[in-house]
């Protein structure tokens, strides 16, 4: 552990149901902490009952492995090590994408990603979405072709066949990888010739890479390894007669030759399966012999599944090809921090903290960001997870804990807090220890209380946050709870309090008319976090309504004339126009890459250059909303007026409250750009105060909105359905019935599966899957993630259209009078 | 945008000013009916018996027209009765506060001995003045209102429990007669606090005409869960009742009323009759307010009454209960409440409004206020460490939300002791926004142990005047310096509000826009020139209404 170079953290991230918890059982077995004979169906990882349940995974879990290596694999690693000994911190996450935000959480804590691929399915929209998010936060890949097993049981392919669908998905892998290019990380694709891609089968317990086969190789035919390496992949052949190695796939006479890569990889365990799975008994023990496996006694009385199974495990051990690869190819933390220091750190890369990040300096300044929370045995208390990144991390230390609206110099969201226990976090259990260095993944005690979800501790005062992490999923889909007994509020407020510790995507909050809401990613994400709530965080009968969509109100025009309203003394106006954001720049904010933290210059360089806007417009946003990040936006555009500055505050804090709160039915506004373009003030401080001016702000925004022709917006999942050609009719027409939209209908290359990529408003997305699996006969599942917000046809304001019934039943619900004010409520004539 | 702004601003006020409430009819009726509707001669014969001499009538808005006709009639009266030249009668207008409520304050400006409370009252106890309550005769329209009734009520064994405003509760016995085929009918009458829960101190109450009170009924005997009410031995429990209310009653009262019956409170609007009445706000809204007094770090005690009984014990009370949550007040009184009075304050988190419990609380229906207003009761809700909410109770009076059992007490002092002396509380979770808020600012450990006593030599003193806001600014402008750091903390005191202006606020005073100006053109290699502000001329002077300008 305090040899920092020799560890690696890493996650396991893939589609949902291409195997990341069995093959992660396989490398908890090489630690001894299940039995062989266990691994691989035990799935370790999942911890909590309804994971074992349902197969899934639901929360990450992480485990801290030992892994000796040879000498002469630890003289290939090109990056500095010490000794042989490695610790591997892994991270097992779940592949659904509801619960895509604990990939986010792990990927923050990790270096390097082992991605898992099924070898019948292919690269998933789960892949790719998870994939991108590594590669967004500087995480190196190394990648593994599940399910091999599948491959040769079920589908009989050929070898060359077999060739070919890892030779595709590995292009596919590769495609994905290159689209996301980022310079400070390099090229990180995968290649089977240098090691960075592992073939296996996790439920099997094997797995296999190109370098293993040729360092046993190299030996018999005394060649370089890593020449033999490169020459076990791609069009290369070996000509048995002459013994010569040739990039032409026939020899001298046109007959042609068999691919290095099948003849000296696959042949041998073709050859096992062969004879293990047709009973060539006889064949057995010398196939054995010759590739130096022996059985042990009651192992020998094994038939069929269970001896290739055990046989499959003695020859090519999943943990080792795995290992070797995390350990060759994966960074360690004194790597990896070099690269991504820039960018996990808010402050200036030439701070103390940046410093100690970027060297992964155990006796720095300690930053140590803490991820995510993890619940303990004791009831409502958890550890915190996360990684050092700078400094050590002791028990007992006192640090200053930096919620994620901790500004440096201000006081809000910090506290200062010791640390009561450092410990290591091994699945279902825990270690206790004394110190843990920079590098290393950790859990705290006695810091939970201080934080919701995730949070930077530091011991610098100067320290900027980490970065606080952004989620690929948004929480569209709320449902609000009650309590079956009054008695029982105390429980549920807690038990909403533990339920959004313990999940970083799911929210809580309080609607309009005093009903606790939950809100998810989706359906199941949703019936997970109340299944939770009702029977483990609260532990109460809850009542809980159907679920609903978060909306967002908008502009679609600029206002068709200057919106103005008067301060109630009528002795100071403002004068405003709101505009529609280009969408563009509403992905820009959401995503951070606009964000009230940057500097106001840069800020408006890149409005200028990538958005089109005018560079003294961007220099002037006074603020965002709402909670001062949304994506709406306040410009100033006043000329030379007296006192403007001294009614900022006012305005910032009017806008705050009227896009939390929007003039259509309360929701948040979104996209909506408010130019100042005017303002009258009295000339005695006194009568412009914030008394005056707050009301007057919200009351011009709304009017303002009001005549830009409001819209509506909804979610919009991205859904992805793979299925038979003979279910893409019912496909189709359940997605007709739903609004749904389609984007893409395309067959997978060498199998009958089509994959069909559609939109789907959320709002129509209950009982989506129920639907589509009557319409196919069971043949389709969809995976569906939040996309975009799209804005809805016709206006709010006519009960006539669809979202002015949704307007109208909203409002209703609220208890507000149903029709829309009009504009002239909130207007004043000059 | 020339064009707008090319007439210079308006600086007087030009619109009406807006009433809250009253519809003013602009004839005053005959003498005779004047005389009856004000029951004048029972009032001059009262009079007559306790010898007051300065008499203050008191008028809401709406009847302010009838005033000078009344008192001449009442001086009338008094002479009638051989009542002299000494006996002096003042009209009173425009409340500081809420029309239900005895304007105390303005009877003592003319120094008078006896306060005639005029029109809608609330019968809340006042502190000093002598009171008689006349309660007027609204007009109704008795023949709809039964027909209403029948309409509402078709069984007529339903249990229905009749209560009206005030100037209509001389028609509730004749509703009742008109009632005869409704055998579980009950009806309710005034009652006096003075009666109920007697204090030699109090300055004497009476009720004019005497008939319609507990004093005098022999029926009536128990005093009811509906607020200055009593009502005969009921039936069967007062949940079960049906409510018939004649009259409007205002938001809080009608959230109280629904609170102690089952079903929704029928209600007779005497001057709409045939208008659905509109509903009150759900008292889960409420709850929503509640739990975001939970989440607040300072609260704003927001007076809105002056000569209420025990509003001062009140006030107490609540700071000693806010600063034992470790959350910072300020007691503010600005007069008549209003969304622009009250967003001045933009360090408060919410306010609780103490204040009359008919037209003193505000009900914040369309969420116009900036900031979430919570009455006294709810704060103590929210103040306890458990939620407590939906018991069905929902109390505005005073005497009762100050005896409520309290058990924050001994709970706080286990937590205290877990912190070490430098370490900070943790923050709690705030339902209403999800988030973690940290809305303790004076429990920093111990040094909040020795705060509080500060605190309260402080505050001592403070009746109802915005307290100690004077000191709490000097201190703000001697630490102001150390660029918002903890400075203020572990201190004597500690402002929140010193820390707001500190931390949250763009503009920091004049010349703060210079700085500004400096930091974003530095690159440009200053010369220093421009570090230099503006130079100060004399300016404009005088008050809002009209400035002079210049040398004149």
């Amino acid at each position: 552990m305090n040899k920092v170079t020799n560890v690696r953290n890493m996650s396991v991230i893939a589609h949902v149901d291409h195997g990341k918890s069995t093959l992660t059982d396989s490398l908890v077995q090489r630690a001894g902490i299940i039995s062989a004979a266990k691994a691989g169906e035990a799935r370790f990882t999942d911890t909590r009952q309804d994971e074992q349940d349902r197969g899934i995974t639901i929360k990450s879990t992480a485990i801290s492995l030992f892994a000796a290596m040879n000498d002469d694999d630890v003289k290939d690693i090109k990056q500095k090590t010490n000794g042989n000994e490695f610790l591997i911190n892994l991270i097992d996450s779940p592949g659904h994408v509801d619960f895509s935000s604990e990939v986010t959480a792990a990927l923050r804590v990790t270096d390097g990603a082992l991605v898992v691929v099924d070898c019948v399915e292919g690269v998933c929209v789960q892949t790719e979405t998870v994939l991108r998010q590594a590669l967004g936060e500087r995480i190196k890949p190394v990648c593994i072709i599940n399910k091999v097993d599948r491959a040769l049981l079920e589908l009989q392919v050929t070898k060359e066949d077999l060739y070919q669908s890892f030779a595709r998905t590995v292009e596919s892998v590769n495609v994905i990888i290159a689209t996301y290019f980022d310079k400070a990380l390099g090229d990180v694709q995968v290649y089977p010739d240098k090691g960075t891609i592992a073939f296996g089968s996790g439920l099997h317990g094997w797995a296999f890479t190109v370098r293993q086969f040729a360092v046993k190789y190299s030996k018999k035919f005394g060649v370089d390894r890593n020449k033999m390496m490169e020459r076990l992949w791609g069009d290369n052949y070996f000509n048995p007669a002459t013994k010569k190695w040739t990039k032409n796939g026939t020899d001298a006479k046109g007959k042609p030759l068999e691919r290095a890569f099948n003849m000296f990889i696959l042949d041998p365990i073709f050859r096992i399966f062969d004879a293990i799975m047709n009973y060539k008994k006889d064949q057995i023990p010398t196939l054995l012999e010759k590739l130096e496996i022996s059985l042990k006694g009651d192992e020998k009385e094994l038939e069929g599944k269970a001896l290739l199974k055990v046989v499959m495990r003695k020859f090519l051990p999943a943990a080792d090809a795995l290992l070797e690869m995390m350990v060759l190819h994966l960074p360690s933390p004194v790597t990896a921090q070099a690269y991504r220091a820039e960018s996990l750190y808010e402050g200036p890369a030439d701070d103390e903290c940046a410093i100690g990040i970027r060297d992964c300096d155990p006796n720095g300044p300690l930053m140590l960001y803490v991820s995510k929370m993890v619940p303990t045995s004791d009831k409502g208390r958890f550890y915190a997870f996360g990684r050092v990144f700078s400094g050590t991390v002791k028990s007992g230390m006192k640090v200053r804990i930096q919620g994620p609206n901790y500004q440096p110099g201000k006081k809000e969201d910090l506290f200062i807090k010791a640390i009561q226990r450092t410990v290591l976090m091994m699945g279902r259990f825990i270690e206790p220890i004394d110190d843990v260095p920079a590098g290393n993944i950790v859990g705290l005690v006695g810091v939970d209380q201080f934080l919701l979800k995730s949070g930077t501790l530091t011991t610098s005062e100067s320290a900027h946050n980490l970065k606080v992490m952004k989620f690929s999923v948004s929480p569209v889909v709320e449902v609000a709870v009650e309590v079956k007994n009054a008695n029982d509020l105390p429980k549920l407020v807690e038990g909403l309090k533990r339920l959004s510790k313990s999940d970083p995507c799911v929210l809580t909050k309080m609607s309009e008319s005093g009903e606790h809401i939950v809100a998810g990613t989706g359906e199941l994400h949703l019936e997970i976090c109340l299944k939770d709530l009702e029977e483990d965080h609260a532990g109460i009968p809850l009542k809980i309504s159907p679920p609903v969509v978060a909306y967002r109100e908008t502009v679609s025009a600029e206002s068709s004339m200057t919106a103005l309203s008067k301060s109630p003394n009528k002795h100071n106006r403002i004068f405003v126009k709101a505009a529609p954001l280009d969408e563009e720049v509403n992905m820009a904010i959401e995503t951070g890459k606009v964000s009230p933290r940057d500097d106001f210059k840069a800020r408006a360089r890149i409005l200028a250059d990538e958005f089109g806007w005018d560079v003294t417009d961007g220099r002037k946003i006074w603020c965002f909303g709402p909670d001062g990040t949304g994506a709406n936006l306040v410009v100033d555009q006043t000329k030379a007026v007296q006192y403007l500055n001294e009614i900022k505050d006012s305005c910032v804090a009017a806008f705050q409250w009227a896009t939390k709160e929007g003039p259509i039915f309360g929701e948040n506004l979104r996209g909506v750009r408010v130019n100042i373009l005017d303002v009258v003030l009295h000339a005695d401080a006194i009568h412009r105060g914030g008394g005056q001016i707050i009301p007057t702000m919200r009351r011009v925004v709304y009017a303002a909105t009001l005549l830009a022709e409001p819209r509506i917006q909804e979610p919009v999942f991205l859904v992805e359905i793979q299925c038979p050609e003979s279910a893409i009719g019912g496909i189709y027409s359940v997605l007709n019935k739903k609004r749904g939209q389609v984007l893409s209908e395309e067959q997978r290359p060498g199998t009958p599966l089509f994959t069909v990529k559609a939109y789907l408003p959320v709002n129509e997305s209950f009982g989506f899957t129920g639907e589509l699996r009557q319409a196919t006969g069971g043949q389709a599942f969809p995976q569906m993630v939040f996309d975009h917000w799209a804005t809805m046809g016709g206006s709010p304001l006519d009960p006539s259209t669809k979202p002015g019934q949704i307007v109208a039943e909203a409002r209703k619900r609220h208890g507000s009078k149903e029709a829309v004010p009009g504009y002239e409520e909130y207007y004043d004539k000059l | 945008m020339s064009l707008e702004t090319a007439a210079p601003p308006v600086l007087s006020t030009q619109t009406a000013y807006y009433r809250v409430s009253g519809r003013p009819e602009t004839e005053a009726p005959p003498l005779e009916e004047i005389t009856s509707q004000y029951y004048l001669g029972d009032l001059a014969q009262e009079i007559k018996e306790k010898e007051y001499k300065r008499i203050a009538l008191q008028f809401p808005d709406s009847l302010l027209p009838h005033s000078t006709v009344v008192a001449s009639a009442l001086i009338e009266e008094l002479k009638k009765k051989g009542l002299g030249d000494d006996i002096l009668v003042f009209v009173l207008g425009d409340t500081s506060y809420s029309e239900c409520c005895v304007d105390e304050i303005a009877a003592q400006h003319v120094n008078a001995d006896v306060v005639v409370h005029i029109g809608v009252a609330c019968l809340n106890p006042v502190v000093h003045s002598p009171v008689i309550y006349l309660f007027g005769q609204g007009k109704l329209n008795l023949d709809l209102c039964v027909q209403i009734f029948k309409g509402k009520v078709p069984d007529t064994s339903s249990h229905v429990i009749i209560v009206a405003e005030t100037p209509y509760q001389v028609y509730v016995d004749q509703l009742k007669e008109r009632l005869a085929e409704y055998t579980n009918v009950l009806t309710t009458v005034p009652i006096l606090s003075s009666l109920t829960s007697p204090d030699p101190s109090a300055p004497s109450e009476t009720i004019i005409p005497g008939s319609l009170t507990y004093s005098t009924s022999t029926t009536h005997t128990e005093a009811s869960p509906i607020p200055h009410r009593a009502h005969p031995q009921l039936q069967t429990g007062l949940q079960s009742y049906i409510l018939f209310h004649l009259g409007i009653p205002p938001p809080p009262a009608q959230l109280q009323l629904s609170t102690i019956f089952s079903t929704p409170p029928i209600i007779f609007d005497p001057e709409a009759p045939l208008q659905e009445a509109s509903g009150t706000v759900p008292l889960a809204r409420r709850y929503k307010t509640m739990l975001s007094a939970r989440a607040a770090s300072t609260i704003g005690i927001l007076v809105n009454t002056l000569s209420l009984r025990s509003s001062s014990e009140l006030i107490l009370s609540l700071q000693q209960l806010i600063r034992d949550a470790g959350k910072k007040h300020y007691v503010v009184a600005v007069g008549k409440p209003n969304v622009a009075k009250l967003a001045n304050f933009d360090v408060v988190d919410v306010w609780v409004v103490v204040g009359c419990a008919r037209g003193g609380m505000i009900i914040d229906r369309e969420g116009e206020y900036f900031k979430p207003l919570v009455t006294p009761f709810e704060l103590k809700l929210a103040l306890k460490r458990d939620i407590v909410w939906g018991a069905g109770e929902w109390i505005l009076e005073f005497d009762k939300v100050m005896n409520l059992k309290d058990d924050t007490d001994d709970e706080q002092e286990d937590e205290g002791e877990e912190a070490a002396d430098d370490e900070d509380a943790p923050p709690e979770f705030d339902a209403v926004t999800g988030r973690y808020v940290a809305s303790r600012p004076l429990s920093t450990a111990k040094s909040a142990r020795k705060l509080h006593i500060d605190v309260e030599i402080e505050n001592s003193d403070v009746g109802v005047t915005a307290s100690g806001n004077s000191k709490v600014s000097s201190q703000l402008v001697s630490t102001g310096g150390n660029a918002g750091q903890l400075a203020t903390r572990g201190s004597q005191h500690y402002s929140t509000a010193g820390a707001f202006l500190q931390s949250k606020r763009f503009w920091k005073g004049l010349g703060s826009d210079f700085a500004d100006d400096d930091e974003s053109s530095e690159d440009n290699n200053g010369t220093g020139e421009r570090r230099q502000g503006a130079k100060l001329e004399i300016g404009r002077k005088g008050i809002a209404r009209g400035y002079v300008s210049g040398d004149v």
